[in-house]
């Protein structure tokens, strides 16, 4: 303030002097002055002419201010969670479901990191690794953000936060718990990272990763809404669930189950199904038919819209569709996919004809006619089509949630409880819950579908277990089953084995599908066709696995460039 | 009080922006008072004063820029009374009159701006003379007492051995001279018992001193060394190119002219040492990427600094006329750089725009029409060749063939004649430059308009330009420039899935573009229509980019008292840019139509205020200056765009008529810089040159502690040639040693690097779109100026009467606290943070040569040559070894990283396996170290195994090439005999790799797609069964339907060439007259630009390739580049 006091000053003395032209001389020293004086207040400024002014972001330390501010940072949260989801889902499809048995890489891929994974061949720089340990943490480091800061929001009551925080940890547990089954022993980031050296964490025990999954579980537990507060958003019954989930996870293999686990997770389950808030959609395609969202099945999913914006869409259609869409006025489709992978023939060949499922989760090519009708002709092979969003527009983005809990899932995972604990539920035993499931997939006849109650403890984890392939598949909750009941690597050296037989064979086998005639729903107009038997091309058998998991690789590396800023050691086997 | 720091800085802003009004003011009103009072005042007691006839002459001197010999003791004790304080808008003449008419003296004109001044009773026969030949002043000015010492001779040029007229030849230590008449002669009184020495100087010649032994005195001068007594701008102001101490490399006009470029980038190519220019692209308007010295930086940006007209541009030069420029220089090291302190790191380019010259309007009219042509076509397969191809590839891993009559196919469309065409350019420049002592200006209008040699790509600018600078009295004068441009690209998608590379991948038996009825081909097989066809893409689409800028600046400059000068300037650049896309219903098969529209703003001012002073005591001389700059510039771009139109009538015009979801975004940055620099030289006897630079800038981009950055450089040379025991040594005209050193910055990463932020996310939680804040950014508050320290010693020399000229360059740069991406530990949520890291050293060599074979009346013979040597390395990365350099790359996706910044290697080095041939048997192949997933068949590549460890896995991978030249130059060779000239411009590089991705599709064996003729020499098995011999090659595989290629050495190709970059053949008409009407100075010129290249280079169009080259890492990669053309073109310049 000085120097401008100064400088206003000299300014007076200048024009004085130029009016009074009373010494022409003068005015050099004058102007030196002025200079000078206008660079030192320039000096003087410069703290705040140099102050970066933020326009079109948001600066941390403004933030965390109202409850606007905690739910935007909330919903912020949701969306990253998308990430490892529906959003990128090659990250998620290629890393849960692709190295099973239930899917394969499409034969004409020639992707090297998508072949890496099918081949068993796991390599610390393969970016859907990466991608997906980045995307998690993303997720987990915004969760973070919203449990820290919110509770120091004045402006919102305790129920309120309740709510923010709550789910804000069911996002952190949920992601957490695909970390440790993914890679095992991980960093455990619990903290708003500031500064550089906070960075730096090393690996933690998986026991501990579990402990804060449980205790941030069971915080959403006590504080979640109810109900959802709004579409898409957690409530105490997706944290019960998912802590179910963890629970019979933290039961361990068949072979050395945990009882107080089992129990635990019984008591969850039961909480759940006792609730009576949740039932089964009648036909298996009103779950994922796009205008029946938020169904009475749905206790969790990744919440996403169509056509607006690429961070809130999911992009699951586009990898499952297969490279060109004939007759978009029938699929609706406006683009064709990237035929990312295929069902494998070995999931494909489980699926009774009159199973609902086998009809809902998969479709193939259907070529239009040129007398108008439309025909099945020779093409390759079937492609998954859980996810076919008729109803919005945009050829990238839709509204296809990808389920993460629902209610059959409860019920099997129930039926998988009574089983081993040898117990009978709040409803009924192990075979009523298994077959609440089946008889809704073979809507036509119910009875047909019916488990007799006369299996072993071990015939029926088979049947169990089969079911759970059959109801989720491409839903990325096979491996984690696999893995939870210890039967990763036998199963897929089994598959291997079989594979590489068939493959051997001079006539490789064919696999076909029958289907009725029909008519396409379409908004110009129906278009009927009629039914027909198609044999799928070779290309579906000769993407089958033929190589199997080693024991080390029931984690995945940790990635490369992950190493590579800061080395919390390699996963073993990897080196 | 307590103040927010935002209001301290708007009053701040505010309260420094008044007083630099207000000192403008004042200081503008103070000069021209001084000598309007004196009008107003007629009492004035200046106005009477006497004032030495001799001191008059010398203000007469400075005013109008005349000389004068005349005889000092006659002059000595005469006085004048005219008015020497208001000699504005009078004529010279008018002057001389006043001052010696009433002495009795006369004044004769000599030539231009030359008299001599004699007393009126010694006009004699020489007073109605009018050349300098029928004059002998040397009687006039000289008593003649008989005692003096006649000295008489002639001059010659020393190349031609053609008498000089005119020259100056002068008595050293006296005003006493004399002037050559037109056969050469001269005669020069000099008092006897002086020891005289003679100083002969003339325009365009090298003066000389000589101590004649005798009377008789016949003297050969040198032409100057024309790059000697350059102005050379140096930043903050200018000095003679004798006086430079530091490394600076000159490109003139003609220099720019001599290749028809459409933007100022083109010139800087071959024409300077140690400046690499690749096209980036070469679609019209394409990018173009320039390095100084080598890249410095890693993330930063390595583009040299842009200061036009003395001030900073963050625009590329494509909005500047090539014509309307005067002079490029390029200041390559931290001498003088760092006055620059801040952005000089990377070289600075300092362009200079056309001035007004003095006289009648002087009208230039400089056109060109030319067409562009394909350097070469690919050579691909037939279709024949690739359906042989397809079924070897099928046969290989056990498949029927495709065709059992490859030889049927005959459809052989020529897909690459189909994308590429011939494509005319027409480029026209009309300036207009006059004025008169109080006023000059330079106006020019431009336009250029260029179709691309691809379908659909084509680039367009008009410019106009106004320079006008004001003398408004001896002390105060001023200027405005302006550059109004507008610039219209149509552009194509090129790269991994570009047009170019799809289209010489498609096979030629599929159809063209559209079948007879005008629709787009349907697929037989599929019923689809063909997807995306190359054609389609290339003719459907619209891409266009189009951006007004205007640059402006003023400039108020006043000397005040004798030797100071202070300079005030301002500048503002706004511009905008729109970028449209369409992407038509017409081509179906993969996508719908889409349309966005982009447009981005924006607006940078700048003041600048420097204050020099200039003094010279006898043999010391002395230069200070002190100034301080201001800059800010604000960014912001606003996007909307739509899907799913009904009709591709709109295009991009009615985005609202999409049936998708509108998309709308915008965002806005702001970056500000304030900074003080002053500079000091001192100059003993010419001898001993001393130059010191200081800089501080302060950057809103850093952390809170660390936005100052101090960069100082010191420079000295030592010109021997000047030195006393150098005098009698007549081989070298000028011999100089320079040596500097100085510390450089870049600050060129985003606004708010240091800063935490949160930015804004899609949210579709309740079924809405809504809006989430995430955290984004960490913040870094270290964040810190990026430095490099740079040392440079040079020699400059010329020899054999200023014939050849020489200048050489060593350098050693070492940047540190490379502004990095650092990469974090995702587990923190971040996975990168700026931060300072690592450094990067660059090292080399320059030689530039000028020499003038021949030089005599009809016939002349230049030669201008030179040649750099960089060596670029890493030599730490802050912890890691190796970090990948670049990620969008298709081939890094297939085949991991491939370009690497590794501690040891040169910056983004190529990285794979290498070959060690093909397996030409089983045996081999089944002994040989395997790569996971690769065939083992004969036939295939060996993949080297470095470590040995049996087999090939990541740990083998090496660097397998560098895409820097080991050393790149340009050679001019200018011939002119009579009225023709011809001139030849070659260029080349050598020791570059380029990384040839689009071998991905080319090169893949597998026949699904066209690929390069190459693999006609593909390695075959032999047929017992057709009696085929096969083939064996150790070179290139076989044919493997699927091959899993990985990233090897066979991607790898030599990128040395040398280019005749154009010839030119010119024909000049100058002072002819038809029926007694002076025509307009002529000339009609041929050109060719790129006629012929010397290259190995086989797998792409043009060597001169760098896809991803705008950063330091990624260059030298070809997927598919726009190809560099040749042209040729017709012109005509006329001045009149």
């Amino acid at each position: 303030m000085v120097l401008t006091l100064q400088a206003k000053c000299t300014c007076l003395e200048l024009k004085q002097n130029s009016n009074s032209n009373k010494n022409i001389y003068m005015q050099p020293k004058l102007i030196f002055l002025l200079t000078i004086t206008t660079m030192l207040i320039l000096a003087g400024c410069k703290k705040s002419f140099l102050d970066e002014n933020v326009y079109s972001n948001i600066a941390a330390s403004n933030f965390w201010k109202s409850a606007d501010d905690a739910k935007s940072g909330l919903y912020a949260t949701y969306t990253l969670s998308l990430s490892f989801g529906p959003r990128d889902c090659r990250n998620f499809f290629v890393l849960t479901d692709m190295i099973t048995d239930d899917m394969d890489d499409e034969y004409s891929n020639t992707e090297d990191e998508r072949r890496q994974i099918q081949n068993f061949n796991f390599s610390p720089n393969n970016s859907y690794i990466n991608n997906s340990w980045v995307s998690l943490y993303k997720t987990i480091a915004q969760a973070n953000a919203v449990i820290e800061n919110v509770p120091r929001i004045a402006t919102m009551s305790a129920t309120e936060k309740g709510y923010v925080i709550g789910e804000a940890k069911f996002l952190r547990a949920l992601e957490y718990f695909y970390l440790v089954q993914l890679w095992g022993e991980v960093p455990l980031d619990t903290i708003v990272v500031e500064s550089i050296s906070q960075t730096v964490m090393d690996k933690s025990p998986a026991k501990e990763i579990y402990n804060t999954i449980v205790s941030d579980l069971k915080y959403a537990e006590a504080n979640c809404s109810d109900a959802p507060l709004a579409a898409g958003r957690a409530t105490i019954w997706s944290a019960k669930s998912l802590l179910a989930k963890v629970y019979l996870t933290l039961a361990g293999p068949f072979s050395k189950r945990n009882t107080d686990m089992l129990t635990l997770s019984e008591q969850k389950l039961n909480e759940v199904i006792s609730s009576n808030k949740f039932t089964l959609v009648p036909k298996i395609a009103d779950y994922f038919d796009m205008n029946k969202k938020r169904s009475s099945e749905m206790i969790y999913e990744h919440y996403c819209l169509g056509d607006v914006s690429d961070r809130v869409g999911s992009f699951m259609h586009r990898n499952f569709l297969p490279g060109s869409i004939s007759a978009p006025e029938v699929t609706q489709l406006k683009t064709a996919g990237y035929k990312a992978w295929t069902p494998s023939t070995d999931l494909w060949s489980l699926y009774k004809s009159a199973d609902d499922r086998s009809k809902m989760y998969y479709s193939w090519y259907i070529k239009k006619q040129s007398d108008g009708t439309f025909k099945n002709t020779q093409q390759n092979v079937p492609y998954p089509a859980k996810y076919v969003d008729s109803v919005t527009v945009a050829r990238d983005y839709k509204a296809n949630n990808l389920p993460v809990l629902r209610y059959s899932d409860i019920l099997l995972m129930y039926a998988e409880v009574l089983n081993e604990l040898n117990t009978t539920g709040v409803g009924g035993d192990k075979y009523y819950y298994l077959n609440l499931v089946r008889k809704r997939a073979f809507s036509s006849n119910p009875t047909s579908a019916v488990v007799a109650s006369n299996l072993t403890m071990e015939q029926f984890r088979d049947t169990l277990m089969r079911e759970r392939r059959l109801e989720f598949a491409q839903e990325g909750q096979r491996l984690f089953d696999l893995k939870r009941t210890g039967t990763f690597i036998s199963v897929m050296t089994d598959l291997a084995t079989r594979n590489s037989a068939i493959l051997k064979q001079s006539t490789l086998p064919k696999y076909t599908v029958t289907y009725p005639g029909g008519v396409y729903p379409n908004p110009s107009g129906s278009v009927s066709y009629s039914g027909g038997t198609y044999t799928f091309k070779d290309d579906f058998v000769k993407n089958a696995k033929t190589k199997a998991p080693q024991e080390f690789q029931l984690v995945y590396p940790i990635p490369y460039l992950q190493l590579q800023a800061y080395n919390i050691g390699q996963n073993p086997g990897y080196n | 009080m307590i103040m927010q720091p935002n209001d301290c800085s708007a009053k701040c802003m505010k309260l420094t922006g008044t007083l630099i009004l207000l000192f403008l003011l004042s200081v503008s009103q103070a000069y021209p008072k001084e000598t309007f009072a004196q009008n107003r005042t007629p009492t004035d007691q200046k106005k009477t004063k006497k004032t030495p006839v001799i001191d008059a002459l010398k203000k007469v001197t400075e005013v109008f820029g005349t000389q004068f010999v005349y005889d000092r003791g006659l002059l000595e004790k005469k006085f004048t009374t005219y008015d020497m304080q208001n000699l504005k808008g009078k004529s010279v003449e008018d002057v001389l009159k006043g001052i010696l008419y009433p002495n009795d003296f006369v004044f004769l004109y000599v030539r231009n701006n030359y008299y001599t001044i004699v007393s009126k009773d010694n006009v004699g026969a020489a007073s109605d003379a009018k050349k300098a030949s029928e004059i002998n002043p040397v009687s006039d000015s000289v008593p003649k007492n008989g005692k003096d010492q006649i000295f008489k001779g002639s001059v010659r040029d020393a190349t031609t051995s053609q008498p000089l007229s005119g020259v100056t030849v002068s008595l050293k230590g006296t005003s006493t001279g004399t002037t050559t008449d037109n056969a050469g002669n001269f005669t020069l009184a000099v008092r006897n018992g002086q020891k005289p020495v003679l100083l002969f100087s003339n325009v365009g010649y090298e003066p000389m001193e000589v101590t004649p032994g005798k009377t008789d005195v016949n003297i050969s001068l040198s032409p100057a060394n024309g790059a000697l007594s350059e102005v050379v701008v140096v930043g903050y102001g200018t000095v003679k190119k004798r006086d430079l101490t530091t490394s600076i490399s000159t490109i003139s006009s003609e220099d720019i002219m001599k290749t028809p470029i459409t933007t100022v980038e083109q010139a800087l190519q071959g024409n300077a040492a140690g400046v690499l220019v690749v096209n980036t692209s070469a679609e019209p308007g394409g990018d173009i990427s320039i390095r100084v010295r080598g890249g410095s930086s890693i993330k930063a940006d390595n583009a040299p600094l842009l200061v036009i007209d003395g001030f900073t541009s963050d625009q590329t030069l494509s909005s500047l006329n090539p014509s309307d420029i005067k002079s490029i220089e390029i200041l390559k090291d931290a001498g003088a750089t760092a006055i620059y302190g801040s952005r000089g790191a990377n070289g600075v380019i300092l362009v200079t725009t056309k001035s007004g010259v003095k006289g009648k309007p002087v009208v230039t009219i400089d056109t060109y029409y030319g067409f562009q042509e394909l350097r070469r076509k690919l050579p691909l397969l037939t279709s024949q060749q690739l359906y042989e191809l397809a079924n070897d590839a099928k046969a290989t891993i056990g498949l029927p063939p495709v065709t059992t009559r490859p030889d049927t196919m005959t459809t052989d469309k020529d897909w690459q004649a189909l994308m590429f065409h011939r494509a005319p350019q027409l480029n026209g420049t009309v300036s207009v430059s006059g004025g008169d002592n109080a006023a000059r200006y330079y106006v020019s209008v431009n336009y250029l308009t260029q179709d691309g040699l691809i379908i659909s790509s084509d680039y367009s600018r008009a410019a106009i330009r106004s320079n006008v600078d004001f003398n408004f009295s001896k002390s105060v004068s001023a200027g405005i420039k302006l550059n109004l441009s507008q610039t219209s690209k149509h552009g194509i998608q090129v790269g991994d899935n570009g047009s170019i590379l799809r289209a010489n991948s498609t096979n030629p038996t599929d159809k063209g573009l559209l079948d007879p009825s005008g629709s787009f081909y349907i697929d037989p097989s599929t019923g689809d229509p063909i997807t995306t066809s190359p054609l389609a893409n290339a003719q459907e689409t619209t891409n266009e980019r189009k951006e007004l800028s205007l640059q402006s600046g003023a400039y108020l400059q006043f000397r005040i008292l004798k030797n100071f000068t202070l300079r005030s300037e301002a500048t503002i650049n706004p511009s905008y840019r729109l970028e449209n896309y369409y992407f038509p219903n017409s081509i179906k098969g993969d996508k719908v139509s889409s349309a966005y529209e982009k447009m981005t703003r924006a607006s940078k001012w700048s003041n600048a205020n420097s204050l020099s002073y200039a003094k010279t005591i006898k043999q010391h001389s002395f230069s200070l200056l002190a100034g301080q700059e201001i800059t800010s510039s604000f960014n912001n771009n606003f996007q909307a765009g739509n899907t799913d139109f009904s009709t591709d009538v709109f295009e991009f015009y009615n985005l609202g008529s999409g049936n998708g979801l509108p998309t709308v975004s915008s965002a806005a940055s702001e970056y500000k810089l304030l900074s003080y620099f002053g500079r000091a030289t001192y100059n003993y006897s010419d001898r001993y040159l001393f130059s010191f630079t200081y800089r501080a800038d302060g950057s809103s981009k850093f952390g809170e502690d660390n936005k100052w950055g101090y960069f100082p450089s010191g420079s000295f040379a030592w010109r021997v040639s000047n030195e006393p025991f150098f005098k009698n040594i007549n081989f070298f005209n000028d011999l100089k040693f320079r040596v500097s050193y100085g510390v450089n910055g870049s600050d060129r990463i985003s606004p708010y690097s240091s800063q935490a932020l949160y930015a804004t996310r899609a949210t579709s939680i309740g079924g809405v779109l809504g809006n989430g804040y995430m955290i984004d950014k960490m913040a870094n508050k270290d964040l810190r100026w990026e430095k490099t320290a740079e040392f440079d010693a040079g020699i400059d020399f010329s020899v054999l009467k200023n014939r050849i000229s020489f200048t050489a360059d060593y350098y050693l740069k070492n940047t540190t606290d490379l502004l990095l991406d650092y990469a974090l530990p995702a587990a923190s949520g971040y996975t990168t943070v700026s931060k300072n890291i690592g450094s990067v050293e660059n090292r080399g060599l320059e030689f530039a040569i000028t020499s003038r074979n021949v030089s005599n009346k009809s016939f002349s013979w230049t030669t201008s040559f030179n040649i750099a040597v960089n060596r670029n390395k890493v030599t730490d990365l802050g912890g890691p070894t190796e970090i990948s350099a670049i990620s969008n790359s298709s081939a890094n996706n297939k085949f991991g990283n491939v370009v690497l910044i590794k501690v040891g290697q040169p910056l983004g080095v190529f990285y794979g396996y290498k070959t060690d041939g093909l397996y030409q048997t089983q045996e081999e192949a089944d002994k040989g170290a395997k790569l996971s997933g690769m065939p083992v068949l004969p036939g295939v590549f060996r993949y080297v195994d470095m470590n040995n460890d049996g087999k090939i896995t990541d740990a083998d991978k090496t660097i397998l090439g560098n895409p820097q030249p080991n050393w790149n130059g340009g050679m001019t060779n200018n011939f002119a005999y009579k009225n023709f000239d011809f001139s030849i411009f070659i260029i080349f590089q050598k020791g570059n790799s380029i990384m040839n991705t689009s071998f991905t599709k080319l090169m893949n064996f597998s026949g699904d797609n066209n690929q390069l003729a190459k693999v006609l020499d593909r390695w075959r098995p032999a047929n017992e069964l057709t009696g085929d011999p096969g083939q064996a090659s150790n070179t290139i595989p076989r044919a493997y339907k699927g091959y899993p290629d990985a990233m090897s050495d066979f991607y790898i190709e030599d990128g040395s060439y040398l280019r005749v970059k154009t010839l030119t053949l010119g024909y000049n008409l100058n002072n002819k007259r038809v029926s007694g009407v002076k025509l307009p100075d002529l000339r009609f010129y041929v050109s060719a630009t790129n006629l012929f290249t010397l290259t190995k280079y086989y797998g792409g169009y043009d060597p001169e390739v760098s896809y991803l080259g705008s950063g330091s890492v990624g260059a030298g990669i070809d997927n598919g580049s726009y190809p560099t053309s040749k042209m040729y073109l017709f012109g005509i310049k006329a001045k009149f």
